[in-house]
C-alpha cells in the first residue's frame, strides 16, 4: 500500500469513499456535498491536503486535512473502502497526516466525529486524540464530538522546513560540544557551513514544540546509506526518543531504497552502542578512515 | 571461423549457430560422400536415436531432438525410402514405431569409425579452442527453457512502454538533484546569476516556506527532472527551475514536470501562473507554448537577467 497526496483523478474516489460512510451513518447534507463535490476548492486552495491510500492504481482509503489558519487544522474526511477496512489503512491515512501537521509546525490537530463510529473513535484514541470542548462551538452536523490531537511528548518528524533544519544544525553543534573528540578530521565545520547539503535525510525530535534532538543519513550508494550525528539533547536522554528516531530512520531509509544501515560511534558511548545492538546493527570492520582508537563500526541490513 | 569484420553477435546468434553448423556439417558430408553412402548429416539425429534407443514414435524422436513433427516425419520417409527404416504399429495398435531395417544396422556398422573420428575431431577443436560448448548450450537452453525470447521481449516492451519515471513531491534525498539539474542548463546556456544560486541552494527557505511546492521526476530512486512552483501570494505562482537530466530518454519528462505544477496550480485555485525564460531555449518555449502558455509582455521586469520572454498559463478549451 503507498500513500499519495491529491490528484484530479482521484476526487472522485474521495467522493464515492466518504459518501459511502455518511450515506451508511447519517443524512448526506449540502455542507457535506460541498466538500465532496470540491476537495480542490475547500481543502487544498486554503492550504489543506487530500491523502489517497493506493493499493496497485486503485484508491482504497482518503483523508483530508484543512487549513483554518493560524497553525489550526482538522483531520476530516476519513473513508476506507469497506472490503479493505480493519487492515491499519485508516491508521496510515491518520499517521501520514500526523506527519504532514508536524512537518508544517502546525499547533492544532482537531477533529469532529460521532460517537457511534466506534472503530474510528477507537483508533483516534490510540493515536492521541482526546476528548475535549470544541472552542468553535458551531461543529458539523452529524458530529458530537470534538478532539484534539495531544503529541506525545516527544514528537519525531522529517525536518524540511528551513527552521527545522537549521534546528537539526544547532543539535549537531551541541553533538559536537558533548563528543569527547574533535570533529576536525571529518571536516565538520565545513559540513556546517554548507549543512544540509550531504545528508539525503533529516529527522528532528521535539518535546513541547522544541527542539531536543535529531539525526540524519547519509548515502554511500545506491543501496547503502549510514546513520550520522545522532544526539539527544540532555534533557531527552533515557526518554526513549533516541530509539524511537533511530527507529523512524531505519523505516524512511527503507521506503527511500536503501537496503544497508552503516554507523560508526565510539566504544566508551555505551549507551548508545548498547542501543544500536538492540536495533540489531553487527559490528563489522571500518568502513572509513577514523584518528580514534575505540572507533566500532556497525551495519544493519534494512 | 569468426570472420574479421564480424557483424552477428548477440543480435545474430542464430546465424553464428547456423555459420557453425554448416561449416561443421559440410565437412561431416562430404566425408559421408567418399564412403559411398547416400547418407548425410541431416539423417544423423534419426538414426543415431534409433541406434542408442531402439525403437521409437516419431514424437519421441521429435522431443530428443527438440525438432518439430513433421520435420522429423519428413527425414523418416526420406530414410524409409534409402530402406533403412521402416514403422510397424505397437501392439495395442494406437501408435507407430520408428525402427532400423536391417540395411539400416549395417549402414550403422559401416559409419562407426567415422562416427568415433568424428567425434574425436569434434573434441580435439573444442579442446584447442579451449571452450565447454556443450555446457554453454546446456546452460542457454536451460535460460531460454525458464523464460522464452518471446517472453524476454515481451517483458522488456512492457518496461518500455511504461514511463520511465515517476513525479514526486520534494524530498531531501532529492536536494543536491535541485541544484545539479537546473545549474547545468544554466551555466550551458547563460551565467549562473547570485539568484540562481540562492535558489537552488536553499530551496527550503526560497520556495517550500513560502508555500511554493518542489516536484521532481524519479527513475530507480535518482532524480532526473526537476521543478519548482514559487507561490507569491495573491493567487500569482510561478513555474520555475525547470531541469531535466539530458542524457536520460526524454520520454515527455520535462512535460510531466510541467503538467504537475499546473495540476497544483488549479487544485489550489490559483489565479495566475506564469514564468520566464529566454528565447535561446526555442525547445523549452515550444513545450511551454504546446501546453497553454501564452507570451505576454512582462508586468513587472525579472529578477533574473537572462529572462527575456515572459509567458502565462491559459485553460484550454478542451
Amino acid at each position: 500500500m503507498k500513500i499519495v497526496t491529491y490528484k484530479p483523478e482521484y476526487a472522485q474516489a474521495f467522493r464515492d469513499l466518504n459518501l459511502a460512510w455518511l450515506e451508511k451513518y447519517f443524512t448526506v447534507e449540502p455542507v457535506h456535498l460541498k466538500v465532496l463535490d470540491n476537495p480542490e476548492g475547500t481543502i487544498i486552495a486554503p492550504g489543506g491536503e487530500v491523502f489517497f491510500a493506493l493499493e496497485g492504481d486503485t484508491v482504497v482509503g482518503t483523508v483530508a486535512v484543512r487549513a483554518l489558519g493560524e497553525g489550526r487544522f482538522e483531520l476530516t474526511k476519513l473513508g476506507v473502502d469497506p472490503s479493505a477496512q480493519g487492515g491499519g489503512i485508516g491508521r496510515t491515512l491518520c499517521v501520514a497526516v500526523l506527519d504532514w501537521f508536524l512537518e508544517r509546525g502546525g499547533k492544532t490537530l482537531f477533529l469532529e466525529t460521532h460517537t457511534k463510529l466506534k472503530p474510528a473513535m477507537r483508533l483516534y484514541k490510540k493515536l492521541g486524540f482526546e476528548l475535549t470542548t470544541n472552542p468553535d462551538a458551531g461543529g458539523y452536523a452529524g458530529t458530537d464530538c470534538y478532539m484534539e490531537w495531544r503529541a506525545p511528548a516527544v514528537v519525531i518528524h522529517k525536518a524540511q522546513t528551513s527552521g527545522d533544519i537549521a534546528a537539526c544544525k544547532e543539535v549537531f553543534r551541541a553533538f559536537s560540544e558533548w563528543l569527547p573528540i574533535d570533529l576536525g578530521f571529518q571536516n565538520f565545520e565545513e559540513e556546517m557551513a554548507r549543512f544540509p547539503v550531504g545528508y539525503v535525510h533529516l529527522l528532528i525530535a521535539k518535546k513541547d514544540g522544541k527542539p531536543v534532538g535529531a539525526v540524519a543519513l547519509k548515502e554511500h550508494d545506491k543501496d547503502t546509506c549510514e546513520m550520522k550525528r545522532l544526539y539527544m539533547l540532555p534533557e531527552a536522554q533515557g526518554t526513549g526518543a533516541g530509539r524511537a528516531i533511530c527507529e523512524r530512520l531505519m523505516a524512511d531509509a527503507k521506503a527511500l531504497g536503501y537496503k544497508v544501515m552503516l554507523l560508526d560511534s565510539l566504544r566508551r558511548l555505551d549507551a548508545a552502542v548498547a542501543l544500536y545492538v538492540k536495533l540489531g546493527f553487527e559490528e563489522i570492520e571500518p568502513y572509513n578512515f577514523n584518528p580514534e582508537d575505540d572507533v566500532v563500526y556497525m551495519r544493519k541490513a534494512l | 571461423m569468426s570472420i574479421p569484420d564480424e557483424l552477428f553477435f548477440e543480435l545474430g546468434i542464430g546465424t553464428r549457430m547456423r555459420r557453425l553448423y554448416e561449416q561443421m556439417s559440410a565437412d561431416a558430408d562430404r566425408i559421408y560422400k567418399e564412403t559411398g553412402t547416400d547418407f548425410r548429416v541431416g539423417y544423423f539425429y534419426v538414426v543415431f536415436a534409433l541406434h542408442k534407443r531402439g525403437s521409437m514414435p516419431i514424437s519421441e524422436i521429435s522431443r530428443l531432438a527438440g525438432f518439430s513433427h513433421s520435420a522429423v516425419s519428413q527425414t523418416v520417409k526420406k530414410l524409409m525410402k534409402f530402406g533403412w527404416l521402416e514403422t510397424c504399429s505397437t501392439e495395442d495398435g494406437r501408435q507407430k514405431l520408428v525402427s532400423l531395417t536391417d540395411a539400416g544396422n549395417k549402414l550403422i556398422d559401416e559409419l562407426m569409425p567415422l562416427w568415433l573420428g568424428l567425434e574425436r575431431a569434434v573434441k580435439t577443436a573444442m579442446s584447442e579452442a579451449n571452450v565447454d560448448l556443450l555446457a554453454a548450450l546446456d546452460g542457454l537452453e536451460n535460460a531460454l527453457r525458464g523464460k522464452s525470447m518471446y517472453d524476454r521481449l515481451r517483458e522488456e516492451q512492457v518496461i518500455r512502454d511504461k514511463p520511465p519515471f515517476e513525479i514526486v513531491p520534494y524530498d531531501m534525498a532529492y536536494r543536491q538533484a535541485f541544484y545539479d539539474l537546473n545549474i547545468a542548463w544554466v551555466r550551458q546556456y547563460f551565467k549562473v546569476e547570485p539568484i540562481d544560486e540562492k535558489v537552488l541552494s536553499d530551496p527550503e527557505g526560497t520556495i517550500l516556506d513560502k508555500g511554493g511546492e518542489i516536484f521532481f521526476a524519479v527513475a530507480d530512486g535518482k532524480a532526473v527532472g526537476a521543478v519548482a512552483m514559487k507561490a507569491e501570494g495573491d493567487g500569482r505562482f510561478e513555474l520555475t527551475k525547470l531541469g531535466v537530466d539530458p542524457t536520460v530518454r526524454k520520454g515527455g519528462m520535462g512535460r510531466a514536470l510541467c503538467e504537475k505544477v499546473i495540476e497544483r496550480f488549479r487544485a489550489r485555485g490559483g489565479k495566475t501562473l506564469y514564468l520566464e525564460t529566454n528565447t535561446v531555449l526555442a525547445p523549452a518555449i515550444a513545450l511551454y507554448d504546446k501546453i497553454g502558455f501564452v507570451a505576454m509582455d512582462p508586468p513587472v521586469p525579472s529578477p533574473y537577467e537572462r529572462a527575456n520572454y515572459y509567458m502565462e498559463w491559459r485553460e484550454q478549451a478542451e
